[in-house]
Order: C-alpha cells, then structure tokens, then sequence
C-alpha cells in the first residue's frame, strides 16, 4: 500500500483548497434564502395592507415559497459537498443491516477489539456508532457526552414525535415524572394513545425503549453533561453496549450508552501507510429507531466518501432482498453524481457461511445488479468479516487505492453536480426576480417632489370639499326661506320686552308719566319740550334694550368660525390649537405667516373671516335708527303734523291724549326695529355666506393657493401626515421596499465574486473557475 | 233701468273694500268740483258707505282705530255708482261695481254656499261685461311680512289663487271683445305707512311696487297670455282710502291650519285726523278713460258701424240690450234722453237737455284730462 497514503493526502489537501469557494457559495446562497424569507414577508405585508395591493398584484405570479425550496436545494447541495471537502480524512462508512458482520468488519478494519466495536450473538449489542480515525500515534476515544436538553431534544423528543405522543418532555425530570405507559394515573396524557400502540409492529418496541430509557434513567442521568470525555478504549465498551440480558437482580440495566451523543475513536489501523483515514459505523438500516432512514442517509451523504455495504450470506438471507435495494437505493441517493461504482462496494461477508448461501448471493447480486455481468455496475467483495487479514489486503487496500484514483473524479462530479444544482436555482431566481421588478417597474411610483405635490394636492382638494359644503349650508341660511327660529324667538323676546316697558308707561306707570308730563307742561305752558324730551328718551332706550340681540350675534359668529374650523377639515384641523375657535384661528394664521416659506393669502384670508362684524352697532343699529325716526320729529317730512299731534292741552285730558299719542309713536317705533331684527338672520347669513364665499375662494382658489398648500405641506409636513404612511405615500414606500428587496436579491445572485460556474479536474484534483456576471 | 258699466272687484275679504268705494266717491267728488256733474250712489251702497263713515268718525272720536271692526263679508256686494249731470233731466252715466269673493269660482264651493250658486250666474254675466278687473291689495300684508312664515302667508292672505283665477275668466272674455275696453287695475291699499306724500314719513314706495310686481307677477302673466288679440290697460294706483291712519303694529296669528292671519294696529295720525284720500279717483278716471277711448276709438275708426248701430238703436228706441258698445252709445249719444223724453218735447227742453249731455261728457272728458296721482303707474 505504498504511495496510496500520499495520493490520499494529495486529494484531501486538493479538495480542501476549495472549502472558501464552497463556503462563499454556500453564504452566498444563505443569503439569498434570507432575502427570499425578508421577500416573503415583504410581499405577505402588501398583500395583507390596502395600500400595497398594487405590488402585491404585480407580484401574484411570483412563487417565493417554490423560489425558496430551490435556493435550500442549491444549499443542501452546497453543505453535503462542503461536508466533504471540508474533512480531513476519507472515510469509508460501513453500512447494512443488523447480524451482517458490520462491527466485525470495523473490528478487522479497524484493528480494534469487541472490548470497543461489541459484537455478539443473539441481540444486536452495539448501541452506540463511533468514528474511527486512522492513527499511529494515538489510541483512545472521545465521548460527546449528550446534556439533559440535547438528549430531551434529540432522543426523547423523536420518540415521542413518531409514536404520535404529546409534545417531547421539555426537561428530564418531566421525562422521570411522565410514566410511559405503566397504568398509572398521573401523568399520563398519552394513555389511550398508548394503548393503541400495543402490539403495533413498529412503534410497540419503541415504546419499550421509551420505558427501558425511564426505567435506567439513573444509570446515565449522571453522564448527562454536555461535555467531552476521554476513555481509554479498555472501557469503551460500557459506553457503546447495550446491557447484556436481565441477570434477574432487578436492578435497572446499565445504559450508559444513552448518554453518548458520539464516540471518536483514533487508533492505528493495521495498515502501514501514514493515511488520514477514517471509518464510519453508519446507522443501521431496519433498526426500530425513530428516523432512522434519515439518520442513514444523513450519514452517508455528509459523513463518508466510500461505502462498504455489508451482506451475510445465510439460509434466510441469501438473496438480494427488498430491503438490501431499499438501503442500496439510500446509497445511490447520498452518491448524487457520483458513478455508484466508484461511492461503494458491496461485501459478501463469507465468515462461517456455506459455499452454497456465498454461491447464491453472489449469483442474485450479479443477476439483479449487474445484469449478468460481474462488477459491472457494483464490485462485490467476498471477504471473510472477522479474518484481519484478509480484510486488509481484500477490501482495506483495495478500496484506498481505488479512493486514490477516484476520488478526484468523484469530488468533481459532487461539486459540479452541487455548482449546477446552484446555477440552476440561480437562474430560475434571477429570471423571477427580472420578471418580478419589469412588473413592478409597470407601477408608477411618484418622487418625493411629486408625493409632496400629491399631499399638497389632497390636503387642498379635501379642504375645498369640506369648505364648499360649508359654504353652501351658509348659502341655504342665507336662502329667503330658511326659517331661524331661534334668531326669532329671540327677536320675539326682545321686542315683547320694549313693547311692555312702553305699555308700562314707558316705565314708570302711565299715572305717573301723564303726572309728570302734565306737571312739565304747566311749567315750560307748552307740551313741546316735553314731548320731544319724552321721545328721544324714548328713542334711546329702545336702541339700547334692542341691543340686547348682540349675545345672539356673537353666538352666531363664534358659531361661524367654529363651522370654519370643521370646514378646514380633519387634516388641516390638527395645526389648530385650543379650544376658543377664533384664537385658533389667529393661531393657525399667524403659523401660516410665520412658517419657513410663508404663506400670506393664506394667512390673509383667515384674517379677513375673522374680521367680521355683526354686532348690532355694526349691523342693525343703522336700520333701527331709520324705524325709530318716527320718534325724530325734526328728521319728518310731516314735522308740522307730528307737532300738531304732540301739541296737546296742558290739561290732565291733554297729558292723557299726549300719553296715548306718544305710546303710539314708541309702538310703531318698536315695532319697526323689531321687523328690522325680524329681517336681521337672513342680512347676518347672507353677510356670513358672502364671508364664507370670499374665504373659500381666497383660500382654494387664489392663484397662490396652490403655492401655498403645497408649502404647508412641506412645512408641517410632520403634524399633517403623523401617521406611519398612508394612501399613496405608503403604497409608494411598500412598492419600493419590495423593490429594494427584489434588486438586492438580484445583486446577490449576480455578484461575480462568488458566482461560480464551472469544475474541472486537473491532475487529478478538482478546481472550480470562477465565472463573471450573469445576465 | 238701463244696463251701467261694469267693473268686477276680486280680492281678500278686510282689504277694505268699503273704505275703498269711499274714498273713491270722496277723490272722484274732488276732481268733479267745479263742473255740473256729482257722483250719485244708489240707496243700498250710499247706506254702506254712510256706515263706513259712522265708523270711522267714531274710531277718530276714540283716538283707536281697529280696522278689523270696520267689517268685511264673504257676501257678495254690489256697489251701484253714478255720474249724474245735475238738472232735472236726469243725464248720467252709471257704473255697477260687483265685489264678490273670488272663491265662487271653484263649483265645489259654490255647491256648498246657497248664496253662491243663487249669485254666481249673475256674477258670471258680471265679469263677462267688466270692462275693468279692479284688484283691491293689502298694502300692509305683502310690506309687513318679515320671516319666511309670514312671507309663506302672503298668497293665501291676498287670495292670490283666487284673483288668478278670476284674472284668467277676465281676460279670456275681454280676449274676444277686443274693441272694447279692458283695464286691469292694481289698488295696494293702507299705504299710508309707505309714502312720504300725504303726511306720511314712509319711504318704501319702491319696495311696494316691487313687492306688487313680484306677488302679481302670475296675474300679469295669465292676463297677457289670455289676452293674445288685444292690448290691456294695466294701472297700478297704490291708493291712501284714509290717510290720516298709519299702520302701528302687526300680529301674525297662528291659525289652526298651520296657517298665518294678519291683524294691523293702526294709529291716527295728525291731530285731529283729517282725512286725505290719495289716488282712489284714479279707479273712476281709468273707468271714464276706458269709455272715452273707446268712444273715440269706434267714432274714429268705425263711424260707419256706429252710424249703422246708432241708426238701428234709433229705430228699435229701446234700452240698450247690454253689451258695453252698446251702452256706451246708448249713454254718450243722444239715444238715452230721446228715449227718455219721448217725442212729446218742446225745444226748450231739447236744448236743456242737450246742454246737460255736453256737460256731461265735457265733465267726463275732464275728469280723464285730470292729471293722475303721482303715485299712478301704467304698467
């Protein structure tokens, strides 16, 4: 076996040297299924939210789950080759089911003794699978020991998984407390579930092993440490065996084993080259083990380069069964590209067989797998499990020199296979992603100036609607028609109240005004002096008790600016400040003034509304003092006549006619102001409509509004919009994260420094190249 | 009895309907003085109008005035009113005035009132004959109407549907007389208030005309859609029936039907009141315009029918069948007093009673030639 062990150093280092191009790969392609997650969610957010719809339906065709599936194919694909550039050794995995000779052929390939691969009659022994590597200078084992969690989460819970219990125990003690299926009432969820495995030809005996685990918990609690161990390899076999039979003591079996996670054996194989070296005890097929076609296939895909698949040839197994082309099959499987002639060989374990069993097998192997030709497509080693020797020149050397020349070959075809299984994925994502952002590119996504422009335009749109329904509800007050009751209740109020002063002798009781008049006509010898004084006085007060109308105006302009408010709408309305709707208002247009850009007619036309006046002074004192004229003899056409009428006898009968005269004057005095008021809601409304008309045109329809709207929403951008996005603003913010999403994704998959595209293999070794950027 | 001239009077009952025959005797008495001419009333109007005046000489007595007391029917009222040239041969020109309400002209009312269905045949014959359609308007309601419930109010208080009603009846029939006269002669009544030229200090004459206009508006329409063939004088005389009252307050009563009603408060003016009728003569000067533009009309324009008509009234020398041609010849010729006087007349008498009919027509054609009121528009 000279040389073999050089060529093999040679291939490992080769394949090593291309571990940091897998690795970009296989981070390269993490990435992307990272990407891909952050796409999914991305595109689950639009799809849930109104405003993303848009992108959501331009990217409905888009299968990102699909995408997804074939990025973790690329990066299976990646990981297994990884697994096998990556290691120092070559390690040939053994393989086949249980009573085949497997840990006899370890043992003679190995060189160790049953004292660390146990075998034996009757039931299987080995519990537990090591590793063994090639070594001249050590001989020893390392024992990953499990801790409580990893042997709750790797052992029970796959237990529990398959037979369909409750969720795995989430700590030992609760695995303690839980009593499988031992009748008792605590604990026991599982109960009619349990019931019904009884019997079942698979998952009965797993429950057994469930309850052997309990039963022995104290046997290996103790080794539950999560660490490493040395053991010499004199008392490996404690670790690694199932106990032997009940000995009837009653005493729970030892079963250390439980605690091993993974047993690392080096010693000096009984070979004479300095080869890195390893064997696999691969995990056996047909054992009664949650998964264990998984764990099988698992091991053979990442942990070894070479199979020996073990086949004892006895009466009951003499033929290639079902279940050797199931396990085969598993090998083909894990060999990807790899030609199967090259991953394995099967051995024909003769040791202790008859002629005619070997004769047999061999005899089905070549009609069923090679089609009548021996080793055309499998090489079928016939070897004697237990004889050393035999083994060592027969499979050990031949399978290393074959490895020397193959294995070059083999890595190429893997990391190929794995680099197209890459390329393709690449290609059907970046065609989607191409695809994805040409559809996306179809929504037209406005700038930041033009979203500013579209709020402005929005802000100013809702603002005029709200104003034009105001204005309108102004002009239907303002309508000749519109009956405001309380304007008049009020006027009512007002007038019945001069009214009755006046019936009340303007007062002071008409005895006593005829008293007084009489007494002042005696005095002056004339009634005029009197009379005119008691009219003006007269005249007087009525103006002012009708002033008494003003709370009603006031209300109504408090009421005008506060229907303004509202007409400004929900937007605009948060800049408005306080509770008093005209400081508001002042307060909204000195913010209009003083804002970064300012915005005077805006400003201006807040200034004008609340500039007005409708206080009686203003608005209904001028027409009163035109009714109440009837009281101002000098100001009549008919002075003379009024004079004649006033121009009584200073008599008690003339201070009576002067009563009955003056009361009528001051009557139809009140009564006139009081139609003038009666009149008043219909000026008041039509001076707050034509108040409200020029706002509203000033406001919306100036030629700066538009100017100014849009600097206010720049300026107030922040009080305006608070919420996080919304309408248009949002559909534009979720189509660009889409977007972002989608052009990293495609900048990933483009990147030149780890896009690879092609292996070859030189001298033997096999070497990616690099490839530029794909399209 | 020969047949007068006739004007038909439609309008709310309380516009002062009374009041207003009043003032128009006293204004028409006004514009005859100086001429041999008076106005004469029959005994049954002569007695409404002698009540009228009680009233209102006691209401000046008071110091109160309540126009509500002043009365106003639903009744028919025929006012029989003369032009009576003075001298023993007893020259005039008589005019009937019916005054009736305008609802009788819905048959479901005039089914459910006796009075109605005995009248309206004759009231029929009345409208068919007016040569004016004289509309009596309460200037206080359409001025004082200040909320939307009370402008709501107006059309019923001035029995607008009615007096469209009765406009259309009108002017389809004058529509097929157009040689003779049609005059449409809108009165706002109680504008004491309103004007400023009769002892008054209103200056709202403008927003009564406006307000007429306005209210009136169908009226005019309906009259000059139905009077297609022929043109129609139409007259808006805003007419002070007392002036010396001047209305004070107004009270719009709620009434059970949802209604409004309208009661005015009025004082007197002056001390003491002095009545002072303004623009009521213009009803008896467009009555007399009427006649006299006719009778010019047909001399001028159809001598040859009129010779024919007068030659054939001359020979049948009866009393006009009716018809206002023939009644205006019948009165205005000679046919009235040669009828009346018979053959056996001397030629004193003749040429008396030829005086007295140029005295007559001169005193008519005066009152025509009298200015108008101010105040009068021809609309």
């Amino acid at each position: 076996m000279h040389g073999v062990g050089d060529r093999i150093n040679a291939v490992i280092e080769a394949r090593r040297a291309q571990v940091p191009v897998i690795e970009r790969e296989i981070s390269q392609w993490e990435r992307v299924l990272r990407m891909l997650d952050d796409l999914a969610a991305t595109i689950r957010e639009c799809e849930a939210a109104e405003e993303g719809q848009a992108a959501a339906d331009a990217l409905a065709g888009m299968d990102v789950a699909a995408l997804s599936a074939q990025a973790a194919g690329a990066l299976g694909a990646l990981t297994a080759v990884r697994a096998k550039v990556g290691r120092r050794t070559v390690n040939i995995g053994v393989s086949g089911r249980a009573r085949n000779g497997k840990s006899t052929l370890l043992q003679s390939l190995s060189g160790l003794s049953d004292e660390q691969i146990p075998t034996g009659r009757g039931q299987p022994v080995t519990a537990v699978r090591s590793r063994i590597h090639h070594s001249v200078s050590r001989a020893d084992a390392q024992l990953t020991m499990h801790s409580e969690q990893s042997f709750c989460d790797e052992v029970l819970g796959p237990y529990h998984a398959v037979l369909g219990l409750s969720s795995g125990p989430r700590s030992l003690d609760e695995f303690a407390a839980h009593l499988v299926g031992d009748g008792t009432e605590n604990g026991m969820p599982d109960e009619s579930r349990e019931n019904g495995l009884r019997g079942h030809p698979q998952f009965a005996p797993m429950l057994a092993r469930l309850r052997e685990m309990r039963e022995s918990l104290g046997t290996f609690r103790g080794h539950l440490t999560g660490g490493v161990r040395q053991a010499d390899l004199a008392d490996l076999r404690g670790w690694v065996s199932y106990p032997p039979p009940d000995d009837g003591s009653g005493a729970a079996p030892d079963r250390r084993y439980l605690a091993v996670r993974d047993v690392l054996i080096h010693c000096p194989f009984p070979i004479e080259d300095v080869v890195a070296l390893g064997l696999v005890d691969l995990p056996g097929l047909g054992e009664l083990v949650p998964h264990a076609e998984e764990h099988h296939l698992a091991g053979l895909e990442n942990e070894v380069d070479f199979v020996l698949m073990v086949k004892r040839p006895t009466d009951t197994g003499a033929l290639w069964s079902v279940e050797d082309a199931q396990a085969l099959e598993l090998v083909r499987r894990a060999g990807g590209a790899v030609a199967v002639r090259d991953f394995m060989a099967i051995v024909v374990n003769t040791g202790g067989c008859d002629q005619v069993n070997i004769d047999a097998l061999n005899a089905d192997i070549d009609k069923r797998l090679n089609e009548g030709v021996q080793g055309r497509f499998h090489n079928v080693i016939n070897v004697d499990g237990a004889d050393r020797a035999e083994v060592r020149t027969r499979v050990l050397a031949g399978v290393l020199d074959h490895l020397a020349t193959a294995l070059p070959r083999m890595d190429a075809a893997s990391i190929g296979r794995a680099l197209e299984v890459g390329a393709a994925a690449r290609r059907d994502v970046l065609a989607a992603v191409e695809d994805a952002l040409a559809r996306l590119r179809s929504i037209m996504t406005p700038t930041a100036t033009e979203e500013l422009i579209a709020r402005a335009e929005a802000l100013r749109l809702e603002v005029a609607e709200s104003l034009q329904a105001w204005v309108d509800e102004l002009r239907r007050r303002a309508d000749e028609g519109y009956e405001d009751e309380e304007f008049h209740a009020r006027v009512t109020e007002v007038a019945d109240d001069v009214r009755a002063w006046i019936l009340d002798g303007f007062g002071e009781g008409e005895e006593a005004w005829t008293g007084r008049a009489l007494g002042q006509m005696r005095l002056h010898k004339s009634s005029a002096s009197f009379a005119e004084g008691a009219l003006n006085g007269i005249r007087v007060e009525v103006s002012r008790r009708f002033s008494a109308i003003d709370d009603l105006l006031a209300r109504r302009r408090e009421r005008f600016w506060g229907e303004l408010i509202d007409a400004l709408g929900p937007r605009l309305g948060r800049l408005l400040e306080g509770d008093d709707p005209q400081r508001a208002l002042q307060g909204l247009a000195e913010r209009f003034r003083e804002s970064p850009e300012p915005c005077p007619v805006l400003g201006e036309s807040l200034d004008l509304v609340l500039d007005v006046r409708l206080d009686y002074r203003t608005r209904v004192l001028p027409k009163v003092r035109r009714a109440l004229e009837v009281l101002l003899p000098q100001s009549r056409g008919d002075a003379a006549e009024l004079a004649a009428m006033l121009a009584v006898p200073r008599t008690p009968e003339g201070a009576a006619e002067l009563f009955v005269a003056v009361s009528q004057l001051a009557r139809q005095a009140a009564y006139d102001a009081g139609k003038v008021l009666a009149g008043e809601p219909n000026v008041s409304a039509a001076v707050l409509h034509a108040y409200g008309e020029q706002f509203e045109d000033t406001f919306i329809r100036s030629a700066a509004s538009e100017t100014e709207f849009r600097r206010i929403a720049e300026a107030f951008r922040d009080q305006l919009w608070d919420e996080h996005a919304a309408g248009a603003a949002t559909a534009t913010a979720r189509v660009q994260r889409v977007r972002v999403a989608l052009t990293r994704l495609r900048q990933t998959l483009r990147d030149p420094a780890t896009s690879t595209q092609a292996v070859t293999t030189t001298h033997g070794t096999a070497t990616i190249t690099h490839g530029g950027t794909q399209g | 009895m020969s047949e007068p001239f006739k004007a038909a009077v439609v309008g709310p009952s309380r516009v002062g309907k009374t009041t207003l025959l009043t003032a128009i005797l006293a204004d028409t008495a006004e514009l005859l003085a100086g001429t041999p001419v008076s106005v004469a009333l029959d005994e049954a109007t002569a007695s409404r109008v002698r009540r009228q005046k009680g009233h209102l000489r006691s209401a000046i007595e008071a110091g109160e005035f309540d126009a509500a007391a002043l009365g106003g029917t639903q009744a028919m009222s025929v006012y029989e009113i003369k032009l009576q040239a003075d001298g023993d041969v007893g020259l005039e020109i008589p005019f009937r005035i019916l005054d009736y309400p305008g609802g009788w002209l819905d048959p479901d009312m005039r089914a459910r009132s006796p009075e109605a269905g005995k009248e309206w045949p004759s009231c029929e014959a009345h409208i068919k004959d007016s040569i004016m359609l004289l509309l009596p308007i309460d200037a206080a309601v359409l001025m004082e109407a200040s909320t939307p419930a009370q402008r709501a109010a107006v059309p019923e208080l001035l029995g607008l549907v009615d007096v469209e009603a009765v406009a259309e009846r009108w002017a389809k029939i004058r529509n097929q007389h157009p040689a003779e006269p049609a005059v449409l002669l809108l009165a706002p009544l109680k504008c004491e208030k309103y004007f400023s030229d009769n002892g008054g200090a209103g200056q709202e004459a403008g927003r009564l005309r406006k307000l007429v206009r306005e209210k009136y508006k169908e009226v005019l329409r309906i009259v000059a859609a139905e009077c297609k063939d022929r043109m129609v004088h139409v007259v808006y005389a805003p007419i002070d029936t007392y002036g010396c009252v001047e209305l004070m307050e107004a009270e719009w009563l709620r009434l059970g039907s949802g209604g409004l009603d309208f009661r005015g408060h009025y004082r007197f003016r002056g001390r003491p009141p002095t009545i002072s009728v303004k623009a009521a003569g213009t009803i008896m000067q467009e009555l007399c315009r009427a006649i006299l533009d006719t009778e010019i009309g047909r001399t001028t324009e159809s001598i040859d029918a009129s010779l024919s008509a007068y030659t054939r009234l001359l020979e049948r020398k009866a009393a006009p069948k009716g018809g206002f041609l023939n009644t205006l010849s019948y009165y205005l010729g000679n046919e009235v007093w040669e009828n009346r006087a018979g053959r056996q007349r001397t030629q004193q008498e003749i040429a008396r009673a030829q005086r007295q009919r140029e005295q007559l027509r001169e005193a008519v054609e005066k009152l025509v030639a009298s200015p108008s009121d101010d105040r009068v528009e021809v609309w």
